[in-house]
């Protein structure tokens, strides 16, 4: 049986990502798909050469994979947003949380400065870009729509609900330091993916 | 495909009753399958089969192992266990849905 060389493998990757597959978790299903095909027809035909088959496959599959590859793939980053409220119960992040819910607890709202809690919670808005930059070799698409989606839910934050709510100090403090919670959630799941197809997905 | 229309809202259930017949498959080993059991008749596109295994996945009625083979990585899906239930429920909705249609098809001549 013809299994394709590791160079025949890396022409496939490298072909997708020139097709605008940019996302590595995408790219390692379709190279795999289109690998598995073309070892089909080498099968079948003993005498074909792999860019030959090659040829011939994406001549007859190239569209449909991909649109399959642009769609948007909601149902995955339903998922991410499924981990990062499971994360908000992760002891360090519910830990952290429970802490700072305590300080403010004994605190007196008329007091409170608005830019106290705004301060971290746009630092750590921020911090949701810093993964991207730091792994910016290693597009995960589900990753990278989890850091644009908590950027929007910062900016709506930010522009809207806090500015809204600012003349009442409790309800401001409550939104604000949920936020904050949601916003370390995110930042963990930010790391865990992109440690995690890191160490596992890198030749993808 | 033919008929793609007419296959389409079976496409999850097909993909639950193959993983509940085998341990694990993976993408283009499904279209394979598919191919072969419908002898040509139903081919699923790249197109529709991974949106439909995303979902399933995120659903949580399916879960991934990623191992690799030939060279190359390969993702591979099984039935969780709410998976194993969804497929023998909806196996059952899909058997109905059959016999409906064909109860509209060749109606059965009445009796009276």
């Amino acid at each position: 049986m013809r299994t394709l060389s590791a160079e025949n493998i890396q022409f496939i990757r490298n072909y997708l990502k020139n097709s605008d597959v940019f996302f590595i978790d995408v790219r390692l299903e379709m190279t795999d798909h289109v690998a598995s095909a073309i070892e089909e027809k080498l099968n079948k035909n003993p005498d074909l050469e792999f860019y030959d088959a090659f040829k011939t496959y994406m001549l007859n599959h190239k569209q449909e994979l991909l649109k399959s590859t642009s769609k948007h793939r909601w149902d995955l980053d339903k998922k991410a947003l499924k981990v990062v409220g499971k994360n908000m119960f992760h002891p360090l992040i519910a830990g952290i949380f429970l802490l700072v819910l305590g300080v403010f607890y004994f605190a007196d709202f008329s007091s409170i400065n608005v830019e106290y809690i705004l301060f971290p919670q746009a630092l750590l808005g921020s911090c949701a870009i810093l993964p991207l930059l730091i792994y910016r070799y290693l597009k995960v698409s589900f990753v990278h729509h989890l850091v644009f989606l908590i950027y929007m839910y910062n900016s709506f934050l930010v522009h809207f609900v806090i500015k809204a709510t600012e003349n009442n100090a409790f309800v401001f403090t409550i939104i604000a330091l949920i936020s904050l919670w949601i916003n370390m959630s995110a930042l963990k799941t930010i790391i865990e993916s992109f440690r995690y197809y890191k160490t596992k997905f890198k030749e993808a | 495909m033919s008929n793609a229309k007419l296959y389409k809202g079976s496409l999850s259930t097909i993909i639950l009753k193959l993983l509940a017949e085998g341990d694990k498959m993976y993408g283009y080993e499904i279209t394979q399958k598919v191919k072969k059991m419908t002898q040509g008749e139903l081919k699923i596109t790249e197109g529709a089969l991974y949106p439909a295994l995303h979902k399933l996945e995120a659903d949580g009625l399916l879960d991934v192992e990623v191992k690799k083979v030939d060279n190359r990585l390969r993702k591979y899906y099984k039935l969780t266990e709410k998976g194993t239930k969804e497929s023998i429920n909806k196996l059952a909705e899909l058997e109905r849905f059959i016999e409906t249609i064909q109860g509209i098809v060749n109606p059965k001549p009445s009796l009276g």
